[in-house]
Formats: structure tokens, sequence, C-alpha cells
């Protein structure tokens, strides 16, 4: 049977590349990058390229990437980081409705500690308006946090409008660009932004390993303690291949940008879904959007329902959030943005990737409609 | 996640769609929650004849639904009153 993989929001494949230069690092590089032999120099010499690499895929200086296990922990070392920091200066935080839980529950935990959070809400795109920002800044808000793009609808924040609007208030700015990079070009000096968010796992690298940037001069604590590895950010012997994939996977994202390809295959199987399924709706920007996510409802069939028969056909689609499928809670995300509860239950994710093809559309416009019309006559409310 | 018997009844539904002039119609849930059920019976004698069902729901739904229509069917209104949750989830094992 025909394999599609259409969920690379939730993780992407790992490139064969990466395979082959974590292979070696196990292999031959295993060494602990703080020993002075010259094993441990090699595995602290790989350890400093993939920071370089890291680094250039988002336009910093390899000082200003500290290695962390992933977006969520990357997440809770630039909000928790900065609180304990600025600790003395407020306890306001401004974030958004539309945060991934990483970001959500991390505020939450601070919130139970007595920090004061203002969720920033959405217009019915699921963007943030940086005016709203504006009026909810106070003289003790000590961090912004404001994602570059939303993992369900794939909506690009103005971040370099909001992050300007921190800095004249001399307040750290961070975002989570996790579902960007790789995806749309991102770069910090054009964002402004103090901390930046990344993971591996969403550009085709190995997963539980990430990195925060951190702009130099940027005041933080960190959460961790431990030896001094990662200037003491992030103690604990390296995940070194983990990092080596990491630093290949950026490497080869940064040549590799795909926001056309990918962008003509998501509208082609869009314009044709509407074209052959009636009551389909568009969730997201329509421009503002990363070219790889298509979230739509189809009103009247369950989720679950949609992804379980695409599923005995071979074709791997989300529900938006992981989160969401264990909880049946319909998505905070869509809620912010006004979608009714019940249109939300009907809501489907597409994120393409690397290994797509003209091929796959075709297939999926082709089989896409028959299932809808199946599962719609099984509900009561078509 | 699901056990073969349930995939099998959301593959395959057992008494599936709209009922023409049914003798009894029950609907429980609320689309906002994400599910509804429509159950449609038919009566001769006491006895539930024929049962259908529509549901908008997850793959478990479903299956349950399809399942209970098997499980009334041939049983008298007061026998088929007394099938617990358990009883259907026992069905699809
Ligand atoms: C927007 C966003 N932030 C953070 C994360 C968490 O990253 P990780 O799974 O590497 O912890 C994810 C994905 O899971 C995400 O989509």
């Amino acid at each position: 049977m025909r394999k599609i993989y259409l969920d690379n929001n939730a993780t992407t494949p790992i490139h064969p590349e990466v395979i082959k230069e974590m292979g070696n690092d196990l292999e031959i590089t295993y060494g602990n990058p703080s020993t002075l032999y010259s094993i441990g120099k090699e595995a602290k010499a790989k350890l400093e390229e993939a920071r370089g690499r890291v680094a250039n895929i988002i336009g910093a200086k390899s000082e200003e990437i500290v290695f962390t296990s992933g977006g969520t922990e990357a997440n809770n070392l630039a909000i928790f980081g900065i609180c304990k920091a600025y600790r003395n200066k407020g306890n306001h935080i401004i974030t958004s409705k539309i945060e991934h839980d990483s970001v959500l529950n991390t505020c939450k935990a601070l919130e139970r500690d007595g920090f004061d959070i203002a969720y920033l809400p959405v217009d019915s795109y699921g963007m943030v308006d940086p005016e709203e920002l504006k009026k909810a800044i106070r003289p003790d808000t000590i961090i912004i946090s404001i994602m570059h793009s939303n993992n369900e609808t794939g909506t690009i924040q103005p971040v370099s409008d909001m992050a300007r609007i921190a800095k004249d208030r001399g307040i750290p700015f961070h975002t989570d660009a996790v579902q960007s990079i790789g995806k749309i070009k991102v770069n910090v000096e054009d964002l402004g932004v103090n901390l930046l968010s990344i993971a591996s796992h969403k550009i085709y690298g190995p997963k539980g390993i990430g990195a925060l940037y951190i702009r130099k001069g940027t005041r933080i604590q960190p959460i961790l303690f431990g030896g001094h590895q990662e200037k003491g950010y992030r103690p604990g012997t390296e995940n070194v291949p983990g990092i080596v994939g990491f630093g290949k996977a950026a490497e080869i994202a940064d040549k590799n940008i795909e926001t056309e390809r990918l962008a003509r295959l998501r509208d082609r199987l869009y314009n044709s879904l509407k074209e052959k399924i009636e009551r389909i709706r568009l969730n997201g920007h329509p421009t503002r959007r990363l070219p790889n996510t298509l979230n739509v409802s189809i009103e009247f069939v369950e989720v679950e329902g949609m992804i379980l028969a695409l599923d005995d056909l071979g074709i791997s689609v989300g529900t938006g959030s992981a989160c969401a499928t264990d909880t049946l809670e319909p998505s905070h995300v869509l809620a912010a943005m006004g979608v009714p509860p019940q249109l939300a239950h009907s809501t489907l994710r597409f994120s393409l990737g690397m290994d797509n093809t003209d091929e796959d559309i075709d297939y999926l416009i082709e089989i896409f409609p028959g299932v809808i019309e199946r599962l719609r006559s099984f509900s009561p409310l078509y | 996640m699901y056990s073969e018997k349930v995939m099998d009844h959301f593959r395959n539904p057992r008494n599936m769609g709209e009922m023409e002039n049914p003798d009894g119609i029950g609907r429980v849930g609320n689309p906002v929650c994400g599910d509804v059920m429509d159950l449609y019976i038919k009566v001769k004698n006491n006895i539930i004849i024929d049962a259908k069902f529509q549901t908008f729901g997850c793959g478990a739904a479903i299956a349950a639904s399809s399942m209970v229509t098997e499980l009334v069917k041939g049983k008298s209104i007061d026998e088929s009153l007394e099938i617990s949750n358990k009883a259907v989830a026992d069905a699809l094992g």
C-alpha cells in the first residue's frame, strides 16, 4: 500500500544524511566533550561544529546557542530563566492564548507561584494584534513570549513588530519558532528577539534535542544545576549524537527551504478538496501562514473517524495538536480563534514535508472525498 | 489503541443509516462535546425487530453504536433497557 506521511508539524522523518552523520558519531567520536584527550576533543569539535550550523540557520552567533532536550525545555528555560533573573523587577508575564502547551503550562506553573499572566487574544485568523500587546504591557512586565508560527494553523505572528515594542520598553522578548525553522527564513536580527526556541525533530533531525537562542547580553538564569556544560545554562554531559544530528539537519534545512514547492502542493490540495467537498473551511491566515500547513474543518464528520479511515488507506494526518488527541478537548487554538466547538471536533491538519510529491497530493485528492462521503453517511448531523 | 473488534465495527458498522417509519427514535449527546448518536428502532409485539443508528463521534462511539444495534435486535424492550455500558464494552472485547 502507498504510504503518505502528512503530519510533518507533529514530527518529521529523519534525513538519511543525518542518520549517517549520527551513526558515525556513535561509532567513532563517542568521547565526553569535557575531557582533555583526543577522543574527547574530537567530540568537543563536533559539538561546536553543530553549534555553528544551528546558529547559522537563524543568523545567530555560535555562542548564543544553548542546546536543550528539545523545544519544550527551550521554552521552559526561556520563561523560567528570565523570570528568575528578573524576579526583583516584577512579576507580570505576557503571552498569547494560542501558544504550545510547553509555553502555556510553564506560564500556568508560574501563575501558581504568584506571577500574573496576560494571555493575549487572537483574531479569527489566529493572529495577535501588536496593539493588544502595547495595551497589556505594565511597568512590572518582565517577559513577553509569543510564538513565531502556530503548530495547528500555521499562522505566522508579526513577531518583529512585537519585539520592537518590547525592546522600546526594555522587556526581553521570547519566541517559540519550533514550527517556523526549516519552513521559512527566520533571522534573529530581522526579528529583534532576545530568545528563540528550536526543535531538531521538526527539521528532519533526531528527537529529544533542541536549542534556545539567547541574545548576547540577555540576563537569564539556568533552571537545571550541575556541571559547567553549555556555560552552566544547561549542565549535564551533552547529547553529542543528538546534537551532531541536529547540526546536520540544520545545515541541510538551511540550504533546502522549500517554501514555494510546499505552498504549491498545499494550495492545490485545498483548492481541489474545496471543489469536491461541500462545507469545508480553512482555519488560519490565508496568506501569512507556513507554506506546508493546511488546517481544515469538514462539517458533520468527527476528526478521529477521518484519521482512522485515512490510516487504513496508508495516509497519516494530524488533528492539529497531539495533546488534544488524548484529552478529546477541542483545540485551545481554534477556540481562541472563535471556531465553534462542533467545528473544532471536525478539524484535520495536513502538514507537508520534504518527502511529499505531486503524486501524493493526486492520490489524496482522489480518495479523500469518498472517505468524507462515507463518514458523513454515518453522521446524524449531516 | 483500539481492539480489532472495535476497528471492525468502525470500518464496517452494522445497521448504519436512517430508518424509514421507525417506532422509536432516541438522540443522546451533544455536538459541542463531540458525540451525538441517533438510534432508531422498529418494535413488534414488544420485541425490537430492527435497529439502526447514525453517530457523530470518535471511532469508539461509532463502534459502540454499531454494537448496541446488534445487541438490542430480537430483545424485548425491557431486556434492552437492561443492557449496560459494560455489556457493550464487553461485547466489543
Ligand atoms: C510550537 C511548538 N512548540 C514546542 C514544541 C515542543 O517541542 P518538543 O517536542 O521538541 O519538546 C512543539 C512540538 O511538539 C511545537 O509545535
